[in-house]
């Protein structure tokens, strides 16, 4: 175990590397010109503009900004924001807090919705409440996530008045904004239960738990359950992966903070250190997150070994 | 839904009704028992000492000097003053400097500085701090440079009295010196804040900065020192409101919920498919303002095939339908455009008005006349090529449905159109290399003197999508630059206007305009033609 979590630990390294290098010549061989936009909605003379790229560093050869940039982020200095002046790694702590609670409050939606309607539909499989959940499932996937956003903001914010429109800080204001985020990895996981625990009630092993005169309750928690939960913790995983990196669109549309509005932004003005910042960050969450999901493998099932 | 309905009902059955609501989208279970008192708290009344704002977007950064963001300009006119103040109708009056005299030359300005004038941090508004800001400009050479671009040197004569000198005769200065960019800062705080200077600026103005949370707020507190107000605003010193709060709600469908919801007392950029709505429901106040600068318009490239034609160029125009836009794309927001200046710009002409109509017959004239004959696939052919041009445009915001309207307007007459929808960093690149036949713009600003930007030759590969060179039009660019007297100013300028247009460097489209939508509680905001707030006379009610 020990030896797997160290050789993990350096592929996680050599992961992250990658993503650094791509990151920066993504945005550094991807057309426009940051020195431009900055100049934004007024324009500028030619001189302006070289003098701004000076400043920022820009005029240096692409090689020498990659060799400074990976020379910073080794010692995890991300520099500075090209539009705000700081840096970028308390411009990205300032963006997590709310991204962190609304990710953790989806992410526990999604499951508290998606495990009990999968293995119900697994239960009555071909029954009417199967065909229920599973049709639920379908719209819940196929549902665009700033639509429902909308939707729930008119029906439940102006309509009924119930919950605020925008903002963060507070249960009443995580509501909406956690329900549009989990409706979809909520189904996504139902429809991964159900045909995961399926998968099961089929094994021989649950047939003998049967004859064994095992209550039915005990043979679905204890042997169809833990079994059939395995793939389940893999996709689950990479959706809280995906919704800690940032959730751009529920950010937008209820005007939160977050992590995913940040990159946004950061992308379309060309601020180059604070794109690379919060991609190393996401990096960072799926690589600990691919690992911790390893590592409960093994806690779910003792004949994985971890090697 | 009237207020105190909504407020009565959510206070006494909220927790049972939520629950029921609740429990139908499935969420109720676990969330519902901790979610009821804090329902009642959301339903309180709009605070009676905050004027709530909610913008479309963020500005970057909030020194005047280190930003080209029109929601940084939007905002900064709260925080700074300006030299001088530039009046809803374009006339540029006092501010922080109270008079000025200039030079028999045109190049040496002599202001007199208000009196008594203090920064948020104490420190003094005087000669010196005017020549501190005016060479930080220089030194920070961004967008506010732009306003002053021929600025100096600045020399402290005595404590108000400060004589600056342009290196030409430059008439744009006292309005430059107006624009919230320009806006004077306390030299004291920038050497103590540094970079952080950029997110809690420190200047005169009748809000001092308070918080700034990223993504989320820009809160500012009244200026209890403010002694004295802008010409044509009431001389009401300290301003009425207590407290700005400023929300970032980009999405636009969200900004309207917010404002119906009484979470925002004015949002901006209300979606032109609202405005009627809003209006209709008698409960909103819509206020629109016509901007200054370009109106959208698209750039025509005289240097590459086949727009290299004046009768192509000619034809385009007489083939765009404007109004046909405003009216289908913006639902009637915005005025059908003319020319390069919108009609609120300074020297606008209005002889620019009968020089083309939408004609398509036209249009197919001049496309004969130029050899282009109509083929079978709809599209026109000369010589075995088919007449096709290159349209380059940003894939937001309204450009790319505009683009697609015109790209169907063209066809039409027998152009086809090869539609290039760019992301905005792509487009700048590739417009000012030239690769395109057409290029769709606008530009926010107050004097007409940006025409230099968009069609002086040495600005071929920065703004000037046309690639217009004539070293004709560049001396007349030149002369408006630095006309001081008003009337030989306009007249400069309705030649460059009739000029551009008869040359046909571009297809002119609508006049923009900036829609607010005000909650029934809210008196005294106002708006200039650069679309600068004025909160100096706002104010709340219950």
């Amino acid at each position: 175990m020990f030896a797997y979590l160290v050789r993990r630990c350096i592929l996680s390294l050599l992961v992250l590397l990658g993503a650094a290098v791509a990151t920066f010549l993504i945005l550094h061989l991807a057309p426009g010109d940051p020195a431009v936009l900055m100049m934004g909605d007024v324009g500028a003379s030619p001189e302006q503009l070289r003098a701004l790229r000076e400043q920022l560093g820009l005029n240096d050869s692409l090689l020498t900004q990659l060799g400074r940039f990976l020379w910073r982020s080794a010692r995890l200095d991300f520099g500075y924001s090209f539009y705000s002046r700081q840096p970028v790694a308390t411009e990205l702590a300032r963006q997590l807090p709310a991204t962190a609670e609304l990710a953790l409050a989806a992410f526990g939606l999604a499951v508290i919705m998606g495990v009990p309607l999968g293995v119900v539909a697994a239960i009555w499989r071909g029954r009417w409440l199967d065909s229920l959940a599973t049709g639920g499932a379908v719209v819940g996937i196929s549902m665009p996530s700033f639509w429902l956003g909308l939707l729930l903001i008119f029906v439940f914010a102006v309509h009924l008045g119930w919950f605020p429109v925008t903002g963060q800080g507070g249960l009443d204001r995580l509501v909406l904004p956690a329900l549009a985020l989990a409706v979809g990895p909520g189904a996504l996981i139902a429809r991964l239960v159900r045909s995961s625990v399926l998968d099961v009630l089929r094994k021989e092993y649950v047939r003998v738990a049967h004859a064994k005169g095992l209550p039915p309750s005990s043979v679905l928690i204890r042997h169809v359950l833990r079994n059939s939960l395995i793939p389940v913790v893999t996709i689950a995983g990479l959706q809280l992966g995906a919704m800690l990196s940032g959730a751009v669109v529920i950010e937008t549309v209820f005007a939160r903070q977050g992590v995913g509005r940040l990159a946004v932004t950061a992308i379309l003005a060309k601020d180059f250190p604070l794109v690379q910042g919060v991609v190393f960050f996401a990096a960072v969450v799926y690589v600990s997150i691919n690992t911790l999901v390893d590592v409960l493998y093994a806690l779910l099932n003792p004949a994985i070994r971890l090697r | 839904m009237k207020e105190h309905e909504r407020t009565g009902r959510s206070g006494k059955v909220s927790r049972r009704r939520f629950l029921q609501g609740a429990m139908g989208v499935g969420a109720g279970v676990t969330l519902g028992p901790y979610v009821s008192p804090a329902v009642r708290r959301v339903a309180a009344a709009a605070p009676a000492d905050t004027l709530r704002y909610a913008f479309a977007s963020e500005p970057p950064s909030l020194d005047p000097h280190a930003t080209g963001s029109i929601w940084s300009f939007r905002s900064l006119l709260a925080m700074c003053d300006t030299l001088t103040w530039q009046d809803g109708k374009g006339n540029v009056g006092p501010g922080l400097a109270t008079q000025w005299a200039i030079s028999r030359d045109g190049r040496v300005w002599t202001f007199k500085l208000r009196p008594g004038v203090v920064f948020h941090d104490g420190t003094p508004f005087d000669a010196a701090a005017v020549k501190f800001n005016l060479d930080r400009i220089v030194e920070l050479k961004n967008a506010a440079l732009g306003q002053i671009a021929e600025y100096e040197s600045a020399e402290v004569v005595d404590p108000t009295t400060v004589r600056v000198k342009t290196k030409n005769p430059y008439a744009p200065f006292l309005a430059g010196l107006a624009h919230g960019f320009t806006g004077m800062v306390s030299p004291a705080a920038v050497r103590k804040l540094g970079a952080q200077f950029a997110v809690g600026p420190v200047g005169s103005g009748p809000y001092v900065f308070k918080e700034w949370v990223r993504q989320d707020r820009l809160a500012l507190v009244r200026n209890g020192a403010y002694a004295w107000s802008p010409p044509g605003l009431p001389p009401s010193g300290k301003a009425p409101v207590p407290n700005i709060l400023i929300r970032f709600i980009s999405e636009e469908a969200t900004r309207v919920s917010a404002l119906e919801r009484d979470e925002a007392d004015v949002i901006e950029n209300v979606p032109a498919q609202e405005v009627a709505r809003l209006q209709k429901s008698g409960k909103y106040r819509i206020s629109r303002v016509l901007q200054t600068g370009a109106p959208w318009h698209i750039n025509l490239n005289v240097k590459k095939a086949p727009t290299d034609d004046l009768r192509i160029r000619q034809a385009i125009i007489h083939a765009v339908d404007q109004q046909a836009i405003v009216d289908t794309l913006f639902f009637g927001i915005g005025k059908p455009a003319y020319g390069p200046l919108t009609r609120a710009t300074f020297g606008y002409d209005p002889a620019v008005e009968t020089m083309y109509k939408h004609d398509p017959a036209r249009a197919k004239r001049l496309l004969e006349e130029a050899g282009w004959k109509m083929g079978a696939d709809g599209t026109r052919e000369k010589d075995g090529k088919k007449l096709r041009v290159i349209f380059q445009v940003i894939a937001a915001g309204g450009y790319d449905s505009t683009a697609t309207m015109v790209q169907t307007q063209l066809q039409a007459v027998g152009i086809q159109v090869d539609l290039r929808l760019l992301e905005r960093a792509r487009m700048f690149s590739d417009a000012n290399k030239g690769e395109h036949n057409l290029g769709l713009k606008f530009w926010l600003t107050a004097d007409p003197e940006f025409l230099r930007l968009h069609f002086r030759s040495t600005n071929i590969g920065n703004w000037n999508w046309s690639m217009y060179n004539e070293p004709s039009m560049d001396a007349l660019l030149d002369e408006g630059a630095s006309t001081l007297d008003l009337t030989k100013r306009a007249k400069i300028y309705s030649d460059i206007q009739r000029r551009i247009m008869r040359e046909a460097l571009l297809v002119p489209l609508f006049d923009a305009e900036y829609v607010n939508a005000q909650a029934p509680r809210v008196q005294g905001v106002e708006y200039d033609r650069r679309t600068a707030i004025w909160f100096h006379n706002a104010s709340v009610g219950a």
